[in-house]
């Protein structure tokens, strides 16, 4: 499950993004122009503030590469404003040191010109920081909450426009999200009783790795001792939580977490779907594999699943959207999952 | 040819170290990006190849305001109707941010976290825009909230089409199946705000026409959602994301549903954990949406059993029909 060859010890520290890099499913897309043209406007006050600084510390700054950092600070140098005469003459250019950067690899930024600060965030940056200090604010400690309010009015402060037009309700904090909070930061495993999705329970030990809150489900990543694998949980079939005095081993703590939620693994089973290509979306998070695309606008796609269960409550809970195609086994199970439940009302 | 990331940032540069602004003409005569290609004199190729630049210009504009750069126009008074001598130009108390909007790294920690929420969605480039920003000021988060990714979901195809007709003020259309029916409907709405509750995207709407307010559910939008052209759609200022969020919290308070959950499984815990544990084996439910609701609890199978209220057993018993007549022999659509 780890990546072989590439030890990381920062695989914890998910807010500040360090273990996404590195799980290289989550791979740093291309620069585009607004990328780059924000990444100027960002990069000359950092530069005022901080020059001189290596490539390698800018570049993790700003969570590009260096090669990437290294053709921004080249292509600055050739920018600035237009002089009183209508050209550009050197004074009006960014000025680096030219021997520091080629030789050394590290960026002095001698004399700017036009921008001198940070730029306001746009209606819409801020808007996504706003509701996303929305979304975390049930999450975080209590003593907290205040400054995630005085934040929410920072923000609106430095935005060019107002961020009003997006919202997202708090999620509630799960019931064993305190012990959780307490075992991360004691590096201690848990041990709780686990019910999974067709009713089956078990105790699991788990050296807990990270937590994902998706839309309002939350989500236990961690290293399970029963499976001796990297198990994904959801909290809300969790029970009768311990914070053991055992810890977390530091070949656990380096473990990779993919982003993707449910790793497909040699006992899953395979299941074609039929859908419309535009209810693609809706079960975007079983990472469907689209091959082919059927009459009417519909497309047949493979999903994975642990087991025939999961999969008749996915097509319950999109009835008419998703229809499943084979194996035969698996139609059955689904008609049979609906049937039980209607005799029930009979 | 020089890079469009050159240009813009160019321009940038260029009308914010102007003091009085600069004409169209001479940012095409002298700014980066655009002076190779501006030719002076009235021949039939300069003027074609000026107006392509002109045309360069107005994308460029639109872009750099995008980026939260206000660009504003100047026109001489006594010639409104003339905009050749219109100057533009950025004011520098209305680029940088305030010099009291700083943050400790406490609070970076929080705003790297609340960013990055948005990073499998359709706002995740503005995000990361927004970090970048952040990250110029130069302080280093302090990672209090060690282990915890959360993430915003935005897979509804309609959201980011939905939010910049929204900023745009523009209006959409989009089919539409209301709950209850099963066709969908075509409808017409200058969209107000969007809001998240309970795991569920909700757009406000006015009706153009009628001049009344409705809302809908994202994942019921079944069509692309398009923007109206040259249609806009004036709105008094206010927090309609906000006031939706509470409309629904009100309507959730007047609507309830009983069901029953078989003990010791998947339903009973997940129902439990949401709503309040079960008392002898019974849930009372508070719902804004009988279609979404119906949707949660046909997905528990024959675990759950809903007492009341009658349309909401009505609408279970049509959703288990379907699915089991899609997956029987003879019963394919």
């Amino acid at each position: 499950m780890t990546t072989s060859g590439t030890p990381s010890t920062t695989a914890r520290s998910t807010s500040t993004g360090a273990a996404e890099s590195k799980t290289g499913r989550d791979k740093v897309p291309a620069l585009g122009a607004s990328d780059r043209v924000t990444l100027y406007l960002a990069l000359v006050p950092y530069l005022l503030q901080n020059s001189p600084v290596s490539v390698a510390e800018a570049a993790a700054r700003f969570q590009v590469t260096p090669a990437d950092m290294r053709d921004l600070v080249r292509k600055l140098s050739n920018l600035g404003i237009p002089g009183t005469e209508g050209y550009y003459l050197p004074n009006d250019l960014f000025e680096i040191n030219f021997d520091l950067f080629e030789d050394n690899d590290i960026i002095d930024l001698l004399s700017a010109v036009g921008i001198v600060a940070t730029p306001k965030f746009s209606g819409t940056e801020a808007a996504t920081l706003v509701a996303g200090l929305q979304f975390i604010s049930g999450i975080v400690a209590a003593e907290e909450r205040a400054s995630v309010a005085t934040l929410i009015e920072k923000i609106g402060l430095g935005a060019s426009a107002k961020p009003s037009s997006i919202f997202v309700a708090t999620p509630e904090p799960p019931a064993c999200f305190e012990l959780l909070r307490m075992a991360f930061s004691q590096n201690r495993q848990v041990r709780f009783h686990y019910r999974n999705a067709h009713g089956a329970a078990e105790m699991r030990s788990v050296s807990p790795l990270r937590l994902d809150l998706v839309g309002d489900t939350w989500y236990l990543r961690g290293w399970c001792h029963l499976r001796d694998a990297l198990r994904t949980f959801r909290l809300d079939r969790i029970d009768e939580m311990v914070v053991t005095d055992r810890q977390i081993s530091l070949e656990e703590q380096a473990r990779t977490l993919p982003d993707v939620l449910f790793d497909v693994r040699e006992t899953d089973f395979a299941v074609v779907v039929r859908l419309a290509e535009e209810a693609l979306p809706l079960i975007a998070e079983y990472h469907p594999d689209v091959h082919s695309a059927a009459a009417g606008g519909q497309v047949l796609a493979t999903i994975h699943f642990a087991h025939l269960t999961n999969l008749s409550r996915l097509v319950a809970r999109y009835p008419g959207i998703v229809q499943v195609i084979e194996p035969p086994e698996a139609i059955r199970a689904v008609a049979e999952y609906a049937r039980e439940a209607r005799a029930r009302y009979i | 040819m020089v890079r469009v990331d050159e240009r813009l940032f160019s321009l940038i540069l260029a009308l914010i170290s102007s003091r009085h602004g600069l004409t169209k003409d001479q940012i095409l005569a002298t700014v980066y990006g655009y002076a190779p290609g501006y030719a002076s004199g009235s021949s039939t190729a300069a003027t074609q190849a000026n107006a392509s630049l002109d045309r360069m210009f107005e994308r460029d504009k639109d872009a750099v305001r995008e980026m939260g750069v206000v660009i504003e126009t100047l026109t001489p008074l006594d010639e409104v109707d003339d905009n050749k001598n219109q100057r533009y130009r950025i004011a520098e108390d209305a680029y940088e941010l305030p010099a009291d909007v700083r943050f400790t790294p406490q609070e970076m920690a929080l705003l790297e976290l609340a960013a990055r929420a948005w990073r499998e969605g359709s706002l995740s480039t503005e995000s990361r825009h927004a970090l970048t920003k952040l990250r110029s000021l130069g302080v280093t988060a302090d990672g209090q909230l060690l282990g915890v990714a959360p993430r915003i979901r935005t897979n509804d195809r309609a959201f980011e089409a939905l939010r910049s007709i929204q900023a745009a003020h523009g209006v959409a259309v989009f089919s539409y199946i209301k709950p209850g029916d099963t066709q969908a409907h075509e409808r017409t709405v200058a969209p107000l705000g969007l809001t998240n509750w309970h795991g569920n995207w909700y757009v406000l709407g006015c009706d153009p026409v009628a001049g009344v307010e409705r809302t809908f559910l994202l994942p019921r939008i079944v069509s692309d959602v398009r923007k109206v052209p040259n249609k806009t759609h004036e709105r008094v200022v206010e927090d309609f994301a906000s006031r939706l969020h509470s409309e629904l919290d009100e309507r959730a308070a007047g609507a309830e549903a009983v069901v029953d959950v078989s003990p010791h499984t998947d339903a009973a815990r997940r129902l439990g954990s949401r709503y309040g544990q079960p008392l002898e084996g019974r849930v009372v439910i508070p719902f804004a949406d009988l279609d979404l609701l119906t949707d949660e609890l046909v997905e528990f199978g024959s675990d759950v059993l809903a007492v009341s209220p009658p349309e909401l057993i009505t609408s279970i018993i049509a959703k288990l029909t379907l699915v089991e007549l899609q997956h029987t022999a003879g019963g394919r659509s």
